[in-house]
């Protein structure tokens, strides 16, 4: 719950700078939310809606020093875990008996891309504005109200805690307003103090293995003729590295791009025929969709919380440069 | 093929179907096109309902829709308008307290780009939403790997509020085949 928002109080910055604030007690808020999940301790469990889906999820956040560890835990089904440090995320999965890490990458402390023109962008594909006063979780709550300005992206809607501005509920909508994505606390206690062993992940892992990246991390993809052109409008692109695919030993390109709010990233693998044809089409998590197409004996697939559509023209939009 | 595209468009295909459109479209651009065409002539016909009268559908969506075989366009003009998303909202604290797990939402008409219902949906009981929707467990294997590097990455957008959410829900169910 902290980087998105970080990333917005990031954007706030840029935005006070370059005087283009109007609404401020928008902005104000999200600063708010900002500044609450990067300073304030808590223990809840709340209810995540997708598709035909209902998870509760508990969630444990503590901030020491300025470093946030986190767990979250599925409550219902296998139990799955994810115990998060600024160093490295863990995922514990019962089912495959396997954990996986991913180390955290330095520059995600200090998200430092985000420059005013994507700022600029952001509000061109987004409205923003402050909704009603209301009541979630028990608690008195600030409506923010995030609309897409077309078919390509999400909109979201809100909910603060009026108090200490921790986000309590937040909807992703399609542009025409349906419900694509919800996740709303049910409990949550603010501000107590949090036992380590309340960080601690609960899964035995005797007898499972371990899945872990290349400690090599991504590199900077300098040399690579690949291009997304022709994006939907507003996408632009952020980070382009090369690095070994999560539990698999091949070689992946990233391009990760964005519209200042919602991300697709772009991963390029080579790929022999024989093993493509399962990996082409749609196919979609919650509100996360992703498109595989073959390009150039390349597998394509583009992966974010937008509509498919978005992943499907990012997906044909990129192209080998000669 | 037209019909085809905007079945895709409806998410109405068989799967077969749909790997012979994204074939078809892979190998004519001119396709992609007119796949592109119908969702926003889809998503303009739909929001039309949402937009005071008067306001008009956009230049680019009224000379496609001249363009277009009008049957192919029909089911997309305004019909009765499902609340599914409301009343999604409004079952969520009923269901939490009742803690019934499978839930059915309403099937909402006017979901604009929903990706292909679980073809396999007729034949699991229940299909795991939580899953990604593909048969391939190699696939399964490569996206579920793509969406832990890409929630890492992303850096959140508001989207990325439920960071690790999707990961821990992703799997919570391996449908028996």
């Amino acid at each position: 719950m902290i980087r998105p928002l970080a990333r917005i109080g990031i954007a706030l910055c840029f935005w006070f700078a370059t005087g283009a604030a109007q609404a401020d007690g928008v902005l104000d808020w999200l600063g708010k939310i900002n500044r609450a999940a990067r300073s304030l301790n808590y223990d809840g469990t709340f209810v995540y809606l997708h598709s035909d889906q209902l998870e509760a999820v508990r969630i444990v956040h503590r901030v020491e020093n300025g470093r946030v560890q986190e767990r979250v835990i599925s409550l219902n089904g296998s139990a799955r875990e994810v115990v998060r440090t600024d160093q490295e995320v863990r995922c514990y999965l019962p089912d495959e008996k396997s954990v996986v890490v991913e180390h955290r990458r330095t520059d995600d402390t200090n998200f430092p891309s985000l420059l005013p023109e994507q700022l600029s962008g952001l509000t061109a594909n987004y409205e923003i504005e402050l909704g009603t006063v209301g009541r979630v979780t028990g608690r008195a709550a600030q409506q923010i109200i995030i609309k897409p300005r077309d078919e390509y992206r999400y909109g979201y809607h809100l909910w603060a805690d009026q108090e200490t501005g921790l986000l309590l509920q937040a909807d992703l909508r399609e542009a025409n307003g349906d419900l694509v994505e919800q996740f709303m606390f049910a409990h949550v206690v603010i501000g107590a103090s949090i036992p380590t062993a309340a960080l601690q992940p609960a899964t035995r892992d005797k007898g499972f293995t371990w899945h872990r990246d290349s400690n090599a991390g991504a590199m900077p993809a300098t040399d690579s003729r690949w291009r997304a052109e022709g994006v939907p409008s507003g996408f632009r692109l952020l980070r382009h590295v090369v690095r070994q695919a999560l539990r698999r030993n091949v070689p992946v390109e990233h391009l990760v791009l964005t519209d200042g709010l919602a991300t697709v990233s772009v991963f390029i693998e080579s790929i022999g025929e024989s093993e493509a044809a399962g990996m082409l089409g749609a196919s979609h998590v919650g509100a996360v969709h992703a498109f595989g197409a073959r390009v150039d004996d390349h597998l394509v697939t583009a992966v974010g919380e937008v509509p498919v559509a978005t992943v499907e023209l990012i997906a044909g939009a990129v192209r080998q440069s000669p | 093929m037209r019909e085809l595209i905007s079945g895709l468009v409806d998410s109405e295909l068989s799967e077969l179907e749909e790997r012979r459109v994204h074939k078809a479209m892979a190998e004519d651009p001119s396709l992609r096109v007119v796949w592109e065409r119908y969702h926003v002539i889809r998503a303009a016909l739909r929001n039309e309902m949402d937009v005071p009268a008067g306001v008009g559908l956009p230049e680019r969506v009224s000379a496609a829709l001249a363009s277009e075989p009008q049957a192919v366009v029909a089911r997309w003009r305004p019909a009765v308008r499902t609340v599914g998303g409301l009343a999604v909202a409004a079952s969520v604290a009923a269901l939490t307290v009742v803690g019934i797990q499978a839930y059915r939402a309403p099937q909402s008409g006017a979901v604009v780009v929903a990706a292909k219902p679980a073809a396999s949906s007729e034949r699991t009981m229940r299909v795991s939403a939580t899953r990604w929707n593909t048969k391939e467990p190699a696939r399964e294997r490569m996206l579920n790997g793509y969406l832990v590097e890409h929630q890492e990455a992303s850096s959140g957008g508001v989207g990325g509020a439920l960071p690790y959410v999707r990961i821990v829900g992703y799997d919570a169910e391996q449908p028996k085949q």
